[in-house]
């Protein structure tokens, strides 16, 4: 017995430690398997449900489509066009050589870069070869019906500007993939491209969607744009402008058709100008050649800044009309062709054949003649301080947020901020006197164009824009008119229109009168300055107007940069303003308040005195209201 | 007696049941197909929409009124007289311009004449 328990001690001493080995190693498997799991259903777990997810359950986008722009009539600017894209998997395709022979004249390609691209090489994951995007539908359904084996065709679209050049540089175009590049196309992106939709389920081994498991995201389509542009408006501005760059051999242009009561913008153009729908030319081409199609996509309208010249003797008359009230008309200044002025010599047009020596001369008059001593003159009976502070109000030193990308604004120091070509606080005296006939001051065309429109409008200053409304399906949101501030009083505004009147009938505009309008504007004839100063033979020729000037609906500029030859704002802006303002008050069924006005062309032949009419003996305020 | 009525009224089932299911498959494709359909019109709708586009492009029209004669010439001006009566502004009768009531033609092209700024 005694024998039997020491066996059984001895039995249990070997096996006990054995036992507790083998358990420690299951336990400890056990541990390292719950750690696993733990592992793995806990802190991977949302890995593995995507792996998991990703074999079982498929997602394709569905692609939202991109808004068009449209103008103020509902005229279609910028649109989709249903397109097909041809691709290929070289690996796929069984005779190389006849897919290329059928595909190449169809395609368009050249044969051997065809062969090329269909060849697989070495690259075993090279799948997928596009061929052409924005195909034809009925190219793509042609290829489809070759039933080419590795050759697909899928859906695609295409961004079409059916007009062609019209507005382009305010449309600007897309890329490839329909995403916007320059214009609005590029600034309005967001509301025009609108929001992804998705298709998700879980798919067959076919990557089919199983029914009852698809869950279907709807795509929100991009807003469409109502541009406040009329298209016969635009297309008479880019028609008349791209004629006068034309015949002036002039480096550019820009014209702008304003309403002053809201701001719409209803024609903007620029010359010379692109085709949108191939906004460089096809091929490689070297950095010049980019930079200049690029140059051509700029839209000076609102980018660039140039020195208007006397179109701003306006904005001055109004400033020393408002400041030192409406009697200042009745005062004289004396013109004697040149005027010694801050150690500068002042002149006033020595070129034939306007030569100054204008002689006493009142506010009109002086704006009558264009005379650049008489304004100055002017000018300084309210000061730089004034002149700033109605500039100011006038707008030139902000934004015109029209919209429009690339906006450009004056930067024009103040005169109590220091000068460092003076060295002292405050304009020199050769600064103010130039500033007050436009020159020394850098402004965008549309800043013009706006603060003549508030001289239009009554003193009130609207803020231009180019969107007159979204549209997102069958809702239409209207874009409010904005009204800036009231820069003059009425009155002030009655005043200056007045003298734009007779700028018009009697003065340097006469090219400007069209027959049962009145008209009134400026001409301006600026020079361009370069590094070294004002260069010899460089200007801009522009004019901007107002019909009917009894109660403006049109504030029309046009401003022309560095024509050859004959260089007048009379001779070479003022005839396109002419020409739009007939064809804008026809397009737009304007009752003539002016009866008795003649076209300047009819003068020009006939040698009838254009000053028969004068609205000098009118007064704005006695020609009869228009109606529309 | 019994299992006949049964293997009837199973039978019966049967058949209204593939009817039915062959009614849903038929109506499936049916709705594929009109789907289908949908999207070719929808396609041809955006392209004729486009091609409408392209067609009132103001430079075709100008071309096309140019080649048929319908453009006003240059200085081509007229005036409507208020008996309805179109005078060219270039002759004689434009001296009749108080009975002026509207102004017509489009471009006029001004000789450059020479001003001041």
């Amino acid at each position: 017995m005694a024998r039997t328990q020491s066996t059984s001690h001895q039995h249990l001493s070997v096996i006990r430690p054995r036992a507790i080995a083998i358990f420690a190693t299951i336990a400890a498997a056990n541990l390292l398997l719950a750690g696993r799991l733990f592992y793995l259903q806990t802190i991977r777990h949302s890995y593995y449900v995507e792996q998991a997810d990703s074999v079982r359950v498929n997602k394709n986008d569905l692609l939202p489509k991109r808004g068009q722009i449209l103008d103020r009539n509902g005229d279609v600017l910028a649109i989709n066009v249903p397109a097909k894209q041809i691709f290929a998997d070289p690996w796929e395709i069984e005779d190389r050589a006849a897919a290329v022979s059928v595909l190449a004249p169809m395609l368009g390609m050249e044969p051997d870069l065809l062969e090329q691209r269909l060849d697989p090489g070495t690259n075993k994951k090279r799948h997928y070869v596009l061929l052409m995007r924005h195909a034809s539908l009925e190219l793509g359904g042609q290829i489809k019906a070759l039933k080419l084996r590795g050759v697909g065709v899928g859906p695609d679209t295409r961004r079409s500007y059916p007009n062609g050049a019209l507005a382009a540089q305010m449309i600007g175009f897309t890329d490839r993939d329909s995403k916007g590049v320059e214009g609005l196309e590029h600034s309005q992106e967001s509301m025009l491209v609108g929001a992804k939709g998705s298709i998700t389920g879980e798919v067959d081994p076919h990557g089919r969607f199983m029914p009852g498991t698809i869950i279907q995201k709807d795509p929100e389509n991009g807003a469409d744009l109502v541009l406040t542009i009329d298209k016969a408006l635009q297309h008479a501005a880019d028609m008349e402008l791209s004629a006068a760059v034309k015949a002036h051999h002039a480096k550019s242009g820009v014209a702008i058709i304003l309403d002053p009561r809201n701001g719409e913008i209803l024609a903007l153009s620029n010359a010379p100008t692109f085709d949108p729908n191939q906004p460089k030319p096809p091929g490689r081409l070297t950095q010049e050649q980019g930079l200049a199609a690029a140059a051509l996509w700029r839209n000076g309208a609102v980018s660039d800044l140039y020195e208007p010249g006397s179109t701003m003797k306006t904005i001055t008359a109004s400033a020393v009309l408002q400041n030192k009230g409406l009697d200042v008309m009745h005062d004289h200044v004396y013109c004697n062709a040149t005027w010694q002025y801050g150690g500068h010599t002042i002149h006033c047009a020595p070129d034939p054949p306007y030569y100054g020596h204008h002689g006493s001369e009142d506010l009109r008059g002086v704006l009558k003649e264009s005379c650049n001593i008489g304004m100055a003159q002017f000018g300084l009976k309210i000061g730089p301080d004034n002149l700033y502070k109605y500039l100011q109000s006038f707008g030139f030193f902000e934004y015109a947020h029209s919209g429009l990308p690339g906006e450009q604004k004056s930067w024009l120091k103040s005169p109590d901020e220091f000068n460092k070509y003076t060295g002292s606080v405050g304009w020199s005296k050769i600064q103010f006197a130039n500033i007050s006939f436009g020159q020394g001051i850098s402004v965008t065309p549309l800043q013009m164009a706006t603060a003549y429109g508030a001289i239009a409008n009554n003193g009130v200053m609207m803020r231009p824009h180019i969107i007159k409304a979204t549209r997102k399906g069958d809702v239409e949101t209207l874009i409010a008119p904005e009204l800036i501030r009231q820069v003059v009083d009425p009155k002030t505004a009655e005043a200056t229109r007045s003298m734009l009147g007779t700028v018009v009938q009697e003065g340097t505009g006469k090219p400007a009168q069209i027959a049962g309008f009145s008209v009134g504007g400026k001409t301006g004839s600026a020079q361009v300055s370069g590094p070294h100063g004002y260069e010899n033979g460089h200007y801009v020729a522009s004019f901007i107007g107002m019909v009917p000037l009894s109660k403006p609906r049109l504030v029309i500029l046009c401003a022309v940069f560095e024509p050859q030859g004959v260089h007048w704002g009379a001779a070479v802006a003022a005839p396109v303003v002419h020409n739009l303002a007939k064809t804008a008050v026809l397009q737009m069924h304007l009752t003539p308040d002016a009866p008795e006005l003649v076209d300047w062309a009819d003068h020009h032949k006939k040698k009838v005195a254009p000053s028969h009419v004068s609205i000098d003996s009118i007064g704005v305020s006695s020609i009869a209201t228009p109606e529309d | 007696m019994v299992a006949g009525a049964g293997a009837t009224i199973f039978c019966a089932i049967l058949v209204i049941y593939l009817a039915a299911y062959a009614r849903v498959t038929n109506l499936g494709l049916a709705q594929s197909s009109a789907r289908v359909h949908l999207h070719q019109l929808k396609q041809e709708n955006e392209t004729l929409r486009a091609q409408l586009a392209q067609v009132q492009n103001p430079d075709r029209i100008v071309a096309h009124a140019t080649t048929l004669g319908m453009m006003t010439s240059a200085n081509q001006v007229c005036y409507i007289t208020r008996d309805g009566q179109a005078v060219p502004a270039n002759t004689n009768m434009g001296e009749r311009l108080p009975g002026v009531t509207s102004s017509g033609a489009n471009s006029v092209n001004i000789a450059s004449a020479s001003f001041g700024h």
